[in-house]
């Protein structure tokens, strides 16, 4: 009993900013681990959520594009990380297993939006639209080999700018200020750079098979 | 994917390793890793926010809801469903949806529009709680349950912990910007009648009327 009042006085400290704890999240997950149920482990859960509770919906709003959609997705990403904090497992920063929900939820009203992501957003970057789109490209680029293309046609800034865009679905906006872009163009002339690289490449390689057939 | 690509958890720590150790060259050449290591960055550091309009305000609403969500009231669902709901749960769930149906169907009466826990309704709207300034002060006003005896005005920190309160007999309060303690961040309103709270405000964003 004693020990017990003790392991309580010893989480309270953790999650009461009046102790002068204000605890990791670490210490919150495991105030809410071990007292589901309890005011302490409600109260733990609480602070650890609100402590995410902006970083959420900012993430959301870059990639969903409106408020009210983002609002839902983060309450749904903020829920089900409650929902699934007593299995949550140390393994790693409690943010980037947030990030993974909030990421996952996102994604996913991309997809009900029928976006383009992943592969299918590359080959459309890279497509030329006129004056008829390049039929061939999306059977001759698979995942693997736009990967492979990004790692060695553009520079560090241009490939994350096309994994922002094309496979995280951030507004061109979040992805200038991410990168801290001075140009006048930011992240869009970025972007428009990597595509030209990427069609060049693309052309060359088409000649180069071409060449070895022949 | 490529070969020996790193999980998602592990990502944020790569950075910081010595640059020749392989995990951190990994990093740097896998467009992959890289691309994913740089949205979590953007997600755990959320830099200038300034495209996004009205973000305090969406916050405090989305504080107001979670708060609604994590909050217990004695028989109240008080965490998300699980998956693994079974038959039984998802009858006990019915029979709790009807049960407090019915019950605020008697309590609101028969117009529909009583005040009830959690917002007060006037009509179909929601009754909200008005911050402003002038002059260097900041007021606060929620016209709401008259029949309440007192209110509360909580002035509530970035994690909805409670920083300061007021009691009041009307249904507002004053106080100098100035005086404000630094860590408020959210003001919500409750009213009480004979020690009972009998509606609660929606938590409401101070810096706008900070700045």
């Amino acid at each position: 009993m004693m020990l017990r009042s003790t392991v309580r006085r010893e989480i309270r400290q953790v999650v009461d900013p009046a102790t002068g704890g204000d605890g990791t999240d670490r210490e919150l997950v495991l105030a809410y681990q071990r007292d589901p149920d309890g005011d302490v482990g409600r109260q733990a859960a609480s602070r650890l959520l609100a402590r995410y509770r902006q970083r959420v919906l900012v993430w959301c709003w870059r990639v969903v594009g409106d408020r009210e959609t983002a609002l839902d997705a983060a309450q749904e990403v903020l829920l089900s990380a409650w929902g699934r904090l007593d299995e949550y497992d140390h393994d790693g920063r409690f943010g980037a297993w947030l990030f993974t929900i909030a990421r996952n939820r996102c994604l996913s009203e991309l997809r009900r939006r029928r976006v383009p992501l992943d592969t299918e957003a590359v080959i459309e970057l890279v497509a030329d639209p006129t004056p008829a789109p390049d039929e061939d490209l999306e059977r001759r680029l698979a995942a693997e080999d736009l990967l492979g293309l990004v790692r060695d046609t553009l520079s560090p800034e241009e490939g994350t700018a096309v994994w922002l865009r094309c496979h995280e679905g951030l507004s061109v906006d979040a992805i200038t200020r991410h990168l801290a872009l001075d140009e006048k163009s930011g992240a869009r002339g970025v972007l428009q750079r990597a595509r030209r690289k990427l069609r060049a490449a693309v052309a060359a390689r088409a000649g180069d098979e071409d060449g070895g057939e022949g | 994917m490529m070969e020996h690509c790193h999980p998602m958890n592990e990502l944020a720590d790569l950075a910081g390793l010595p640059t020749g150790d392989p995990r951190r060259r990994h990093l740097e050449d896998c467009p992959r890793c890289r691309g994913l290591a740089a949205a979590q960055g953007l997600f755990l550091e959320p830099g200038d926010t300034s495209d996004l309009p009205d973000l305090v305000a969406a916050d405090a609403e989305l504080a107001g809801r979670l708060q609604s969500a994590l909050a217990t009231p004695p028989g109240a669902v008080t965490r998300p469903t699980r998956r693994r709901a079974n038959w039984y749960a998802l009858a006990a769930v019915l029979a709790v949806c009807a049960v407090g149906l019915t019950a605020s169907e008697l309590w609101r009466g028969p117009g529909g529009t009583g005040p009830r826990v959690g917002e007060y309704v006037r009509g179909d709207e929601a009754v909200g709680l008005a911050v402003t300034t002038g002059e260097g002060f900041l007021r606060c006003d929620w016209p709401a349950a008259p029949e309440a005896e007192t209110f509360v005005f909580a002035l509530l920190d970035a994690g909805l912990a409670e920083v300061e309160r007021h009691q009041e007999v009307r249904p507002g309060f004053e106080k100098s910007v100035t005086d404000l303690p630094a860590t408020a961040v959210y003001c919500q309103a409750f009213a009480v009648s004979r020690g009972d709270t009998i509606a609660r405000s929606g938590i409401v964003a101070l810096r706008p009327a900070r700045e």
